[in-house]
This record gives C-alpha cells, sequence and structure tokens, in this order.
C-alpha cells in the first residue's frame, strides 16, 4: 500500500490534521488506498530553511506522496502557496508533493460546518465537555476572520476558551465535508467562502492522480 | 486589574522601575534577574494589608532583605500600584523605611474613583500624620501600620482594598502535594498547595472536572481519573491511569498521588489553581514549565490563556517552549542592570522579528536572549594580545 507522510507547522494540528485528511481522501473517492504515517510537526515552514528540512526528512523516510500544511494567517495564499512550492520544486523529490495553505488557519475549515458543530458537547476521557455555544453560526465570510480561535472562544460559554491541544480533534469528527468542499469552490458563479477548502481538496486529487509521479508539485 | 507598578529598591529592584501588566503578562528573564521579586512586590502588599506590615516583612527575612542592598545610606522602598476594576480606578502607594531597624510607613498614599460617578476617596499619611483626610471617618495612625488595612470595610476604599488583597501567587511545590493533607478549604489555594486536595476536591465537583481530567490526559496520556478520597482525617489524590486503553479496559489502576511524577503532580497543582472557583483577581504562576515534558506545555499554556478570561495572569518563566505560544507585546523583559533589577519591553528589533515570523519568541530566547531596547547595546571589542 502506498505511504503518505503530512507535515504540519501548528502544535495542536498533528491529530486533527491527519483525521481531516483520511476522511477527506476517502469522501473525494481518491483512487488508491493511503496508508498515512501519523502527521509530523515541522517549526517554520513558511520559510526556505524549514521546508528545507522537511524535504530532507521525506527524502530520508520515502513515502509515496507528502502533504505540507499550513496556515497562511495574513499572508496571500495565491503567492505564498506558488512561492514555497517553488522551494519544494527546487528539492526534486522522487515522489508527488502538494503544499496548501490554511487560510487564515486550521479552524478556518471548521466555520463552513458550525451548525452542525454549535450546541455539540465535545467528547473526552472524563465524560463530555461544554463546545460552541447553541446559537453559533457561520460567519458570512470566513475567510475575513482574523483569529479564529479566537472567534470560536467568544463561542464558547463565559469563562472558557477554545483549546486547540483538546478541542481541535472533536471539532474536525464534527466537519461536515460536503459543507466543506462546497464552501472551497465556485458554485451559481459565487465563489466559495473558504477557498483555501479548495486548495486542500485540489492539493489531494493532484497527489492521488500523479502517484509514482517524481518531482511533481502543487501548485504548479 | 493592576494596569502599571512603580517600585523603587525592593529587594534587587532598583529606582523607579516601571511595569505595565495586561490580562497575561509573562516576566521573562535569566536565573536571579527578578522575575520573582517583580511577582513578590504584589504579594508583599496583599499581606502586608492582609495581615500587617510587620508580618509581610517578617516573612521575607526582615526589613535588610526587603530594601535593596545599599553601601552607603539605606535606600527607602516605594511601591505604586495603578489599578482598575469595573467599578473604578485608582492607585495605592506606600514608602517604607526604618527608624533604629524597625520599619515605618513614611507614606502612605490612596485613590480611588468609583465608575458610577461618586466622588473620589482619597487619603495621606507622611510618618504617621494626616497629609488628606479620608473624610469624617478617621482612624488613628501609627508609623507601624498601614492605613488602608483600617478602612477595609469602609465602602469608599473596599473595592481598592478588595483588589489589592486578592491575588495568589503560586510557586508549586510537588513534594507538598505529594503528601496527604488534613482538609482545609480556604481559599483561594495556598501558594505552594498546601491545601491542594480540598480545593482539588471541589474542582472535581464542579463541571471543570472534565477540563482538569483532560488536561491531565494530554499531558501523561493514560490518566483519566481523579478521585480525592478521606482516609483518618486526611485528604489523599489518586489518579486512575489507562484504564480506557485496551489494555486496561474495565481496570480500576488508581495510584496515590506520592506515586506520580513531579511533572503529574505540578501540572495537577497548577490546574487546581487556574480552575479553583472563585479564581483570586490575580493569579501569578512562577516557572510553570518546571518538571513538565516541552509536549505538554501548550496545553498548560491553553489552560494559562483560557484562566486570564476571569482573572489577571501574570507569569515568570525562561521556557522557550512556552515562549513560542505568546504574544510579543505580551512579553516583559526582567534583566540586572549594574546589579539591580529592571523591567522593560521587548527589543523593538527583537520584537519585530517575531511579528515578521522569521524567527520564534523561543528561538530569540534560545539563541540570543531577550533583550529590551533600554539595555545598553554591546559590541565585540577586538583587544590587543
Amino acid at each position: 500500500m502506498p505511504t503518505g507522510m503530512i507535515f504540519v507547522e501548528g502544535h495542536g494540528e498533528v491529530k486533527a490534521v491527519g483525521n481531516l485528511v483520511v476522511r477527506l481522501w476517502v469522501h473525494l473517492g481518491l483512487a488508491s488506498e493511503i496508508a498515512w504515517k501519523s502527521p509530523l510537526r515541522w517549526p517554520l515552514l513558511h520559510l526556505r530553511r524549514g521546508i528545507d528540512g522537511a524535504l530532507a526528512l521525506a527524502r530520508q523516510e520515502r513515502p509515496d506522496l507528502a502533504l505540507i500544511l499550513r496556515d497562511d494567517e495574513d499572508g496571500c495564499p495565491a503567492e505564498s502557496g506558488p512561492a514555497t512550492a517553488r522551494w519544494v520544486r527546487e528539492g526534486n523529490l522522487p515522489f508527488p508533493v502538494s503544499v496548501v495553505m490554511a487560510y487564515r488557519e486550521f479552524e478556518t475549515w471548521f466555520l463552513p460546518s458550525i451548525p452542525r458543530m454549535a450546541g455539540q458537547p465535545l467528547p473526552g476521557v472524563a465524560g463530555n465537555r461544554p463546545g460552541l455555544s447553541a446559537d453559533t453560526s457561520t460567519p458570512a465570510y470566513p475567510e475575513n476572520i482574523r483569529g479564529v480561535k479566537e472567534w470560536l472562544s467568544r463561542h464558547y460559554s463565559a469563562n472558557r476558551s477554545y483549546k486547540a491541544t483538546t478541542d481541535q480533534l472533536p471539532l474536525t469528527q464534527l466537519i461536515n465535508l460536503d459543507d466543506l468542499v462546497r464552501a472551497g469552490f465556485v458554485e451559481n458563479n459565487q465563489p466559495g467562502s473558504v477557498s483555501s477548502a479548495g486548495s486542500l481538496v485540489r492539493g489531494l486529487q493532484f497527489l492521488s492522480s500523479n502517484l509514482g509521479s517524481a518531482g511533481s508539485v502543487y501548485p504548479k | 486589574m493592576i494596569r502599571k507598578m512603580t517600585v523603587s529598591n525592593f529587594r534587587s529592584l532598583g529606582d523607579k522601575v516601571s511595569v505595565e501588566f495586561g490580562n497575561f503578562t509573562a516576566l521573562v528573564g535569566t536565573n536571579g534577574s527578578g522575575k520573582s521579586t517583580v511577582c513578590d512586590v504584589l504579594a508583599f502588599v496583599a499581606q502586608a494589608l492582609r495581615h500587617s506590615l510587620s508580618s509581610a516583612i517578617e516573612n521575607r527575612n526582615g526589613l535588610a532583605a526587603v530594601r535593596r542592598f545599599s553601601d552607603g545610606a539605606p535606600y527607602v522602598v516605594s511601591i505604586r500600584l495603578e489599578l482598575s476594576t469595573a467599578e473604578g480606578a485608582g492607585h495605592y502607594e506606600v514608602h517604607i523605611n526604618a527608624s533604629d531597624n524597625v520599619p515605618q510607613v513614611k507614606v502612605e498614599e490612596a485613590l480611588w474613583a468609583p465608575a458610577d460617578g461618586a466622588i473620589d476617596s482619597t487619603f495621606r499619611v507622611e510618618k504617621g500624620v494626616w497629609k488628606v483626610e479620608p473624610g469624617q471617618v478617621r482612624p488613628q495612625v501609627d508609623k507601624s501600620s498601614l492605613v488602608l488595612s483600617t478602612l477595609a470595610g469602609d465602602r469608599r476604599f473596599k473595592p481598592l482594598y478588595d483588589s489589592l488583597v486578592n491575588t495568589a501567587i503560586y510557586n508549586i511545590s510537588p513534594s507538598t502535594l505529594r503528601n496527604p493533607r488534613k482538609p482545609n478549604p480556604s481559599r483561594p489555594m495556598e501558594e505552594q498547595g498546601e491545601n491542594w486536595g480540598s480545593i482539588l476536591a471541589e474542582t472535581l465537583k464542579s463541571q471543570d472536572r472534565t477540563d482538569l481530567i483532560e488536561a491531565m490526559n494530554q499531558i501523561t496520556g493514560d490518566i483519566d481519573d481523579v478521585r480525592v478520597r478521606a482516609l483518618g482525617g486526611y485528604l489523599l489524590v489518586q489518579f486512575r491511569h489507562g484504564s480506557s486503553g485496551s489494555a486496561g479496559k474495565g481496570k480500576e489502576r488508581w495510584f496515590d498521588a506520592f506515586q506520580e511524577s513531579d511533572g503529574t503532580l505540578r501540572m495537577a497543582g497548577i490546574l487546581t489553581a487556574l480552575l479553583q472557583t472563585p479564581v483570586p483577581l490575580v493569579v501569578g504562576v512562577e516557572e510553570p514549565e518546571l518538571t513538565i515534558h516541552p509536549g505538554g506545555l501548550k496545553v498548560l499554556t491553553e489552560y494559562l490563556r483560557q484562566a486570564s478570561l476571569q482573572t489577571q495572569l501574570i507569569l515568570t518563566t525562561h521556557s522557550p517552549d512556552i515562549l513560542d505560544h505568546l504574544d510579543a507585546s505580551e512579553i516583559r523583559v526582567v534583566y540586572r542592570d549594574s546589579g539591580a533589577t529592571r523591567v522593560s519591553m521587548l527589543a523593538t528589533d527583537q520584537k519585530e522579528s517575531v511579528v515578521h515570523r522569521l524567527r520564534t519568541l523561543g528561538e530569540v530566547l534560545r539563541y540570543e536572549g531577550l533583550r529590551s531596547d533600554d539595555q545598553p547595546e554591546t559590541f565585540v571589542v577586538a583587544e590587543k594580545p
């Protein structure tokens, strides 16, 4: 079975990204079953030295494909995605690599599924914890929100805050993939509200269709 | 909330050291720089008002240890705290010197301006003599006591007094937590965690129970329950390990606190301090990273940040792992200059490099050390052989 590596930058994202990527790969009906290795947290993926380090490790591990996923915060994904892909291309890896920017952060991908998450308790080892208030609704322009973690905290009950280490995975499990994919693409001539979700979908589709193709990198 | 502290000559603090605080403030500096001393100013004022000036000084081994070392004439210790709450804003200032080695209050001044538009209340005492009287209620003053303690029940000064005394600076010690203790429900939790078991028992009855256990699970990987049992007049804290995993399914494997690691206990102690109800208005946590696995510090920082929604959180740290989760604006650099502690904002060039994501705060600390704009720049000097 082909193996896949995932590099992430954020601290809380290892388990959550793994959950989202595996589910989305199946949801999109992509070719080949992939044995995804547990995502690796890698620092400074927005810098050349961070990418070079990740590529060196990937070359050593020799997976069949790799996904580099990072938060783009206040950057411009249309610029930073291709720029990062250029560094990756120069690495000339013997397997396909996709570079995907979450704009502005991983939690932005929660926002299309807020109606499904609102009022849902977050399961944990000692029972359920309160999560988002039941009256929380999807903001009109999700990618305009700077600081989605803080936005989520504001929709928790008083004196509680969103904590990536404990809450990110249960909320990721509640992402409705149909809603996420729809939010990533133009529909009825209207651009999707979470364009970076479209980038994630295209990045996974690219890996699937370029399996076995050395040196291929998304975005082109 | 304490907005600003201006201190002279308290322990290692130099002349007119000024510190501005936010809801979440991290004091960062090398060993012996004076981070804990900054927190101790708040604890000193709280103890002096709650108990007495003399006991606050004696707890710190006497006035000679409280005031900065001097080769010449002894220094006067002066402390000014500016604060604001939903009820109003004001300040409290006290200057302490000594006569025949007996601590004396040289100046004490307070001002409280209520938010509801009522008139301001103020007083000033110099060397035991009223200079500005607080109105008709005018308690007797002497040189060795603090007037604000006497006026604690006076509704005009009560918000100021309550804001100043409702402070807890935690320096949690695993060895203190390890031993069973007699019940002591007094609040806030004591500063080394002496009455941890009693406070933890209350937390476990509240809706914060799941939060506390979830964090312990994140840190250790297999703690899935915590309980407090009363045995022979003592409280014994126990942790359940691994019963949710496939190997431990259905088994009740409880371990007593004295069998747990320092890091597990310290994390449990800090979480109990943060989740206690009511939480003090100001909570300080001394070096929360001690004995805790670096991978767990993100969890701890998230709980510190959650606590800052309810309280003013001040921490001392020199952990790059904690710094990586903080904002540069939350950092106060603590350093020594000519033997005295100074405190300042992070140097502009270091802040800019972090804001532009060229490096993280943790990297700045690890490879360069944090600097402030006030610190003199150092240059390489080519010395002759």
